[in-house]
């Protein structure tokens, strides 16, 4: 397969042990990837390399067989991007700002984006200035959608957004990736990950810590089990046997690590008020292995 | 034009249209009003006299012979030598800051570079659009002082060295423009707009206080403006084109070195 992202031991010291330090990953075509870590991990730098806004120390990154920073005229011929603080050009409404937009990446065909202002629900005659937070964050994702770029960047897309909007923006997602867009993502949303891509990719102080796809890491992931016991002893007397801990009085929370027949053979002699399943999300597979960064 | 990104042309004149109208109605005004106050006298002896009499104090208050009956002599002093150049300064300062700094400032820069155009394409858009206002604004002075000054002054107007003294602001307009320019596109924040400020600012002092003469007339050294003289101009003294080539060469160098620098720059989002 094909590389469309390649960056390679990247580096960017501003000092203070702030930055981003011998970063390297690559992306294939056709494939999704979700960048995560907490704020100020390095990922807005990452991005800002691709898009060949600011200069590495040293390293390399290249999007196709192209530079990001001496070639980024001919990389930017290819991407759709999202910005993660939206600043834009404010002495536009919503609709001449898209069509500015269209004549300077030279897009001539404008109903695909006409569509997506449907799909959001938005209304393009506002001015800029007088949009909110979630609107412009439409308005920003039309415009980074609107040619169906091969590449799509993207810079916590869903931030601003409500439920509903997150969920077409997941749909969204989907959507392009059966046209075949490789995409790129960065979030601290686990759930739109979750549906959306192939591979995480997971930053933290500047350094990469994890890179797996998401069948690895749900394969790792188990079903965590709430048994509220009848009494307090009874609680204690089953954690001592067989596991697990106690999250209040009574209730115990239960990793399951062995076949469900077995829980069920162990819970029969105590007296049981509720179980319930709780799946267990990616947030917290992460939380259990970089616990700190998300504190 | 491979250079120029018409798109970006066509927002940025015309979303400065309206600040081009306010100075252009200032620059009216006043040109008007001083283009009347010129008063040719038939018969300029007793002047001459009186300034032989006592030349420091007449020239002190910035009166010169050539006032009274030198129409050219007359607009270059009283319009071009200060004037049009605190105009010239602040309408270069808050174009530049409406065509780059604030762009930079906020970052929705990004957004001009996330397209297929490259930051030397940009920034010389805009850097092309500043002149085009420049240029608007010299045509409109050319127009007062020659035409207005046709009208009321007939015997008294020369259009020759009326023209080459507004080409030669013109070029003196390009050199502060490139000034801005660089200190706005390469510097961050307070320290761009102050440098911007305080290096123009001094510049002009330095020329005002040069034009005292006398023992203050070294401070014609200490300002890049002095290239720029009115009164020889109009004057057509032979050093006037020498410095117009530095003026016009500086320029071209400044803004060179800017968008050179410019491209190796990190930007923010």
């Amino acid at each position: 397969m094909r590389e469309i992202i390649k960056v390679s031991n990247l580096t960017k010291d501003y000092g203070n042990n702030k930055g981003i330090f011998d970063v390297s990953f690559s992306i294939n075509e056709g494939e999704v990837v979700g960048f995560l870590g907490p704020n100020g991990a390095g990922k807005t730098t990452t991005i800002r390399h691709l898009l060949g806004l600011i200069q590495k120390y040293h390293g390399s990154a290249f999007i196709k067989e192209y530079n990001c920073f001496t070639e980024q005229v001919l990389v930017q011929k290819y991407i759709g991007y999202l910005p993660g603080e939206i600043k834009f050009i404010e002495d536009f409404d919503g609709d001449s700002f898209i069509r500015f937009m269209a004549k300077m990446k030279d897009i001539k065909d404008l109903s695909y984006a006409y569509e997506l202002v449907k799909y959001f629900e938005l209304d393009i005659s506002k001015k800029i200035n007088k949009m909110s937070k979630g609107m412009k964050q439409k308005l920003g994702l039309i415009v980074a959608f609107m040619n169906k770029p091969e590449i799509l960047i993207l810079d916590e897309p869903s931030s601003g957004l409500d439920p509903l909007m997150q969920h077409k923006l997941v749909d969204l997602i989907i959507q392009h990736k059966q046209m075949k867009a490789t995409i790129f993502l960065s979030s601290h949303m686990f759930d739109e990950v979750e549906k959306t891509c192939d591979r995480i990719i997971m930053i933290k102080e500047g350094r990469i810590v994890a890179d797996s796809s998401i069948k690895d890491i749900k394969a790792k992931m188990q079903d965590i089990y709430i048994i509220r016991f009848s009494t307090e002893e009874m609680a204690s007397r089953f954690v001592n046997n067989t596991g697990g801990s106690i999250i209040n009085k009574a209730t115990v929370e239960y990793r399951l690590s062995e076949s469900l027949n077995k829980l069920i053979k162990q819970l029969v002699e105590f007296d049981i008020l509720e179980i319930t399943k709780k799946k267990q999300t990616l947030e917290e597979l992460f939380m259990q292995y970089y616990g700190d960064a998300y504190d | 034009m491979h250079m120029i990104n018409f798109t970006l042309f066509k927002k940025e004149f015309k979303s400065n249209l309206v600040l081009y109208g306010i100075f252009s109605l200032v620059i009216l005004m006043y040109g008007i009003i001083v283009v009347d106050l010129f008063n040719p006298l038939e018969d300029s002896s007793w002047i001459e006299q009186i300034m032989q009499i006592m030349p420091e104090l007449m020239s002190f208050f910035g009166f010169a012979l050539d006032d009274v009956t030198n129409y050219q002599a007359f607009v270059a002093g009283y319009l071009y030598d200060m004037l049009f150049i605190l105009l010239g300064i602040i309408f270069i300062t808050m174009l530049v800051n409406r065509l780059v700094f604030r762009y930079l400032d906020q970052g929705s820069f990004g957004y001009l570079i996330a397209t297929p155009n490259s930051r030397t394409k940009i920034m010389f858009t805009q850097a092309v659009t500043l002149i085009c206002y420049l240029l608007m604004q010299v045509m409109l002075m050319f127009v007062i002082v020659a035409g207005y000054g046709k009208i009321t002054h007939r015997n008294y107007v020369d259009i020759g060295r009326i023209f080459y003294l507004n080409f030669s602001f013109f070029l003196l307009l390009l050199f502060i423009s490139s000034i801005t320019f660089c200190f706005l596109s390469l510097l961050e924040g307070k320290l761009a707009t102050g440098l911007n400020i305080g290096v123009l600012t001094f510049f002009f002092f330095a020329k005002l206080i040069s034009n005292l003469g006398g023992n203050y007339e070294f401070f014609k050294f200490l300002t890049p403006f002095s290239l720029f003289n009115p009164r020889m101009i109009v004057s057509f003294s032979k050093t006037v084109h020498i410095y117009n080539v530095i003026l016009g060469l500086v320029t071209i160098l400044i803004y060179t070195l800017t968008f050179k620098l410019f491209n190796k720059r990190d930007l923010a989002i």
